[in-house]
């Protein structure tokens, strides 16, 4: 495998083809872990972690996976993983765990690992999927985290839990703007973030129809 | 080796696969189980010392947890009887969660006296005590549970050694609205509970439960002001659910026998040395 192509793989994703701003997938996620940072650096841990050995995992047994069960194959592959990494979390950031709820384990219906393993793992060898995994885990992670601390420092003047605006309420010059800490304000974000993606590559626009 | 596609390799491919994962799976849940059962005593631990207004959040580490802990006794009751009671075999690892679902530890409770909604109640439970220097009762922590609009909140009620003064209140497990109902967790509306400048009392002279939600914001020079209680904007039925839940639990069925003893000076104070922590 040639460098350009290893490159190409694992940096594709993260701005010329994004899984949630091009793709739109894993949204669902997207706004509901980001309204901290904490949570949201977790999540994008978890999911990529979680697409990279998915798409390793898959795309080496791929030769022996039966045509007609291969979406069932794909998704006890992705469980067993996702149920790994919720509980090591429950075992080692019981906190973060417990703010994370049930996200951990819809990271079983997130469509980018589903996705990703069906239209990438099934045609690839394990270590050009594994960086396939990675590079998406990347895309998801950088606009995830993008969200994340708009939203937390405008919420809540805080990054990390840490308070770096001083807030109005405390005596310092800072209202928070509660609208920020809702699902809603992350659709605007992933918005905005998909129009300032699509006004640097006008390519990613589409067609009308 | 058969086809791909055919029948055996499906059901081959099929069965392997399950057992595998099924290894992985069961494997992890092994392994990590005793460090799970380490957080979750530590988190009640937490619980525990955060309604007895020993646990600073931000401040106090979780390595100080075990250590702060100490302080704190542990006694069975009788809830039917009030008194202290040496029929739990094991009560180091009573675990109120398990007992409450086992049919043999709990009773059932009359449908008409059933204000929690929750059905059954243990015979015997575990309280937890804060003693002063001297030896004597400072705090006493009670657990509670009752349905509130979407689940069952479980919480921490803590009483001054009067018997009838709250002195904190927690809740360390529910499922209500984040917003709306989850907001009996919120800190501010929590510290409204046990500002000493304003407290709040559980029973009226008569030794009956006299508490009552109100609709607005409860200052402390209203008349009545200590059985008063702020109720929760946009959760009625969350905040009828806490109400009832006070309700029964202080109730005969209940902490009432045991905290009409403690209200009289009766509680056997002096077995408490004896106790296990």
């Amino acid at each position: 495998m040639s460098q350009s192509k290893i490159k190409d793989v694992l940096l594709s994703p993260i701005f010329a083809n994004n899984p949630i701003a091009l793709q739109v997938l894993g949204i669902c996620s997207a706004l509901a872990v980001t309204s901290k940072m904490q949570t949201t650096v977790t999540m994008a841990v978890a999911v990529t972690l979680v697409v990279a050995f998915s798409n390793a995992i898959i795309a080496a047994i791929r030769n022996f996976i039966p045509n007609s069960i291969r979406i069932i194959v794909q998704m006890t592959v992705i469980a067993s993983l996702v149920i790994v990494v919720d509980q090591i979390l429950k075992a080692f950031l019981p906190e973060i765990a417990k703010t994370l709820s049930v996200f951990v384990g819809l990271i079983i219906t997130n469509c980018i690992v589903m996705g990703r393993a069906e239209a990438f793992a099934m045609k690839n060898d394990w270590w050009t999927s594994f960086l396939d995994g990675i590079g998406n885990g990347l895309g998801y992670s950088v606009l995830l985290v993008c969200v994340g601390i708009v939203r937390e420092l405008t919420g809540a003047g805080q990054l990390f839990g840490i308070q770096v605006l001083p807030l109005a309420t405390d005596g310092g010059w800072y209202v928070p703007n509660g609208l920020m800490l809702l699902p809603p304000s992350a659709f605007f974000l992933i918005g905005t973030f998909i129009w300032i993606l699509r006004t640097f590559d006008p390519s990613q626009v589409e067609k009308d129809s | 080796m058969p086809q791909r596609d055919s029948l055996q390799n499906t059901f081959l491919v099929a069965f392997v696969l399950c057992l595998v994962c099924s290894l992985v799976v069961s494997s992890a849940a092994v392994v990590l189980r005793p460090i799970k059962e380490k957080n979750e005593r530590i988190a009640f631990q937490r619980e525990v010392l955060s309604v007895a207004g020993l646990y600073e959040k931000g401040k106090t580490k979780d390595s100080e947890i075990p250590e702060l802990y100490k302080q704190i006794k542990t006694v069975m009751i009788d809830l039917s009887t009030g008194e202290v009671t040496d029929a739990v075999k094991d009560p180091e690892n009573f675990k109120l969660s398990d007992v409450a679902k086992n049919e043999d530890l709990t009773v059932e409770i009359p449908a008409d006296k059933d204000l929690a909604g929750i059905k059954r109640r243990e015979k015997y439970t575990k309280i937890y005590i804060v003693s002063k220097p001297d030896g004597s009762i400072d705090q006493l922590i009670l657990p509670v549970r009752g349905k509130g609009l979407w689940s069952t909140i479980w919480g921490l009620l803590s009483l001054d050694s009067d018997g009838k003064t709250v002195r904190g209140l927690t809740f360390y497990e529910d499922g209500e609205t984040p917003g709306l109902g989850g907001e009996i967790n919120n800190p501010k509306w929590k510290a409204k509970w046990s500002n000493p400048e304003c407290p709040k009392v559980l029973f009226n002279d008569e030794g009956q439960v006299d508490i009552s939600f109100y609709k607005g914001v409860v200052t402390c020079d209203m008349p009545d002001s200590e059985h008063k209680f702020d109720a929760l904007a946009g959760a009625t039925i969350t905040t009828r659910g806490v109400e009832n839940m006070f309700k029964f639990w202080l109730g005969d069925e209940g902490y009432g026998p045991l905290l009409k003893k403690i209200r009289e000076g009766q509680f056997p104070v002096t077995k408490l040395s004896s106790v296990s922590q």
